[in-house]
């Protein structure tokens, strides 16, 4: 019944011709196909940048927000209706940098949402400054001596927190990207997807660059170890190690006290109370002031 | 007052410590009750007689946290600071009673964009219908656009009738005594209790003060200012913002500037030593 036409819109794609961002949008409208979601049952949301437009070139609902504070929106949406797919499209300058409090925080907080996050280790919308993952020496066209403060490793510290579901993609590999996205969308709390998405006008080395680095985990190695997911995720051995590299269950999610204990109805169909007097409302409630 | 009742309740709170305490604080009590008296007994128009029907306290907080729990509010984000932290405070204690969902965020606009996740029309995923909310300038459809000569000026068009909207539902200012007046304070927000008390000040003096009190500014409400009165504008602020607004918008002048921009609250006797050493 689904198919990828379903997804399918007539909006303008504003991304350069050949963009990896394209590899990424493919990878997860079959993801969403392959779960069996329907337009409707799906909810994106984004901030500012070109990673931030994907959700206006699919069908969906969609939530383009305020530069950086997607994961806060998503929170909000997912808790007031826990039956929607919620997944936050960002980049590495709106996750990482303008809402950088929002990702540590939304690890922590741990809702039931998807955290895609194109990283092309810079800024692209702006044309080509220095992000919060390009590499030190780097030269950018702001920072022309080279990039002096070092880049922040968002999947170690994902881990360290016990994010329950921690992986990196590569746009350029579809199959691989769709898996991953698929796992990360069934997982219950917050997961992430680190996808490395070069940029093919503003970035500094070619597609074959990266594919030459690509190391694909194998079958041996085991995403339940946390140490040994930390130390993938730390190691610095000149390539690129993709899948999903810490995956555990998810101890508290978001809000599931609430919904033990209060209700598991989705909060956006509870409807009004009834007051009919206000006298009897306040004695009702007088011990609690 | 009655000082029993309050010696009742100094009893009650301080239950579990020693007597001593007790009776320390009671003591207390009764210096500042005494004293109190003795200075302003005659003077103070506060009385609080003992009352034999049953009462209760409540907060303008806790009253306006449980009207938005009755209107509908099932969710609520927030990042304390006074004075709101008592709203969400009073819900975190009442959450099972109301079915009321309560988060303490990591920052100010996290709790705003939290809210702003809970899409107020129709909500995503209810039918096939599918939902878009966008902050850059889009089409009908909600989608992103790059031809903005063809959208911008209809969407500003859209919004500027809006604004006119809102200027009818906004508030006018309130006037209190402006009757046979030789002065009229303007103010807006927090300064109002000082103008009111400014105003009796001057009655002392003779001198009869009207107040024009603004607590919504943009859009500005329709108002037709008295022609024939002499207004001097009190601010909480160096450069006088309000005074230099309602010059542009309601063409007024202003006799004096009462500003103050130590970080201490506009008192009713700052503004009357002002008066007087501007006049």
């Amino acid at each position: 019944m689904n198919n990828l036409d379903e997804y399918n819109n007539q909006v303008e794609i504003q991304w350069c011709p050949g963009c990896p961002n394209f590899g990424i949008l493919n990878a997860l409208k079959g993801a969403l196909v392959e779960l069996g979601k329907s337009p409707h049952e799906i909810c994106l949301v984004s901030g500012i940048g070109q990673a931030a437009k994907l959700p206006h070139y699919l069908k969906c609902n969609f939530f383009n927000g305020l530069h950086g504070r997607a994961i806060p929106v998503a929170t909000g949406i997912q808790v007031v209706n826990p039956d929607l797919t919620t997944i936050v499209v960002t980049g590495d300058g709106d996750c990482y940098g303008e809402g950088g409090n929002h990702f540590i925080h939304g690890i922590r907080r741990n809702a039931d949402i998807t955290v895609l996050v194109h990283n092309n280790e810079i800024y692209a919308l702006t044309k080509g400054q220095a992000s919060p993952t390009t590499p030190l020496g780097e030269k950018r066209r702001l920072q022309i001596r080279g990039v002096e403060i070092p880049p922040l490793n968002m999947p170690a510290f994902a881990i360290m927190q016990d994010c329950g579901f921690v992986a990196r993609g590569f746009a350029g590999d579809r199959e691989q990207l769709q898996d991953i996205l698929v796992r990360a969308i069934k997982h219950r709390g917050m997961s992430y997807v680190d996808i490395i998405q070069p940029c093919i006008t503003w970035g500094t080395h070619p597609l074959n660059w990266y594919k030459e680095k690509i190391a694909k985990l194998g079958d041996e190695y085991d995403p339940g170890d946390k140490i040994a997911a930390l130390s993938m995720a730390l190691i610095k051995d000149d390539l690129i190690h993709t899948g999903v590299l810490y995956e555990a269950p998810s101890a508290n999610i978001f809000a599931a006290r609430f919904r033990k204990e209060v209700t598991t109805r989705p909060l956006t169909g509870l409807g009004m109370q009834k007051a009919e007097n206000i006298y009897n409302l306040f004695s009702e409630f007088k011990q609690s002031f | 007052m009655d000082i029993h009742p309050v010696k009742d309740n100094i009893k009650k709170i301080f239950l579990k410590k020693s007597e001593e305490i007790i009776s320390n604080n009671e003591n207390a009590l009764g210096e500042g009750y005494y004293l109190a008296q003795k200075e302003c007994g005659e003077i103070c128009y506060w009385k609080l007689p003992r009352r034999d029907d049953e009462h209760y306290i409540i907060t303008g907080n806790e009253a306006l946290a449980l009207g938005a729990a009755y209107g509908g509010c099932r969710f609520i984000s927030a990042y304390p600071m006074s004075p709101s932290t008592g709203i969400i405070t009073y819900l975190a204690s009442v959450q099972e009673r109301l079915g009321i969902f309560t988060e303490q965020a990591e920052d100010e606009i996290a709790a705003i964009n939290m809210a702003s996740g809970i899409f107020p029309r129709l909500w995503p995923g209810m039918s096939r219908h599918l939902v878009a909310a966008d902050s850059d300038e889009h089409d009908e459809w909600g989608h992103i656009t790059e031809d903005l000569a063809a959208t911008a000026p209809a969407m500003v068009k859209k919004r500027i009738s809006k604004l006119n909207g809102l200027k009818g539902a906004v508030q006018p200012p309130e006037e209190i005594s402006l009757e046979k007046t030789d002065v009229v304070f303007i103010g807006w927000g927090s300064t109002r209790g000082a103008l009111i008390e400014a105003s009796d000040l001057f009655k002392h003096d003779g001198i009869n003060a009207g107040i024009i009190h603004f607590t919504e500014l943009w859009p500005l409400p329709e108002y037709d200012f008295p022609k024939d009165k002499t207004y001097w504008d009190v601010e909480g602020n160096a450069l006088g913002q309000l005074s230099r607004l309602l010059k542009d918008e309601y063409d007024i002048n202003f006799k004096g500037l009462i500003s103050r921009y130590d970080g201490l609250p506009i008192t009713g006797e700052y503004i009357r030593r002002c008066f007087y050493e501007q006049s």
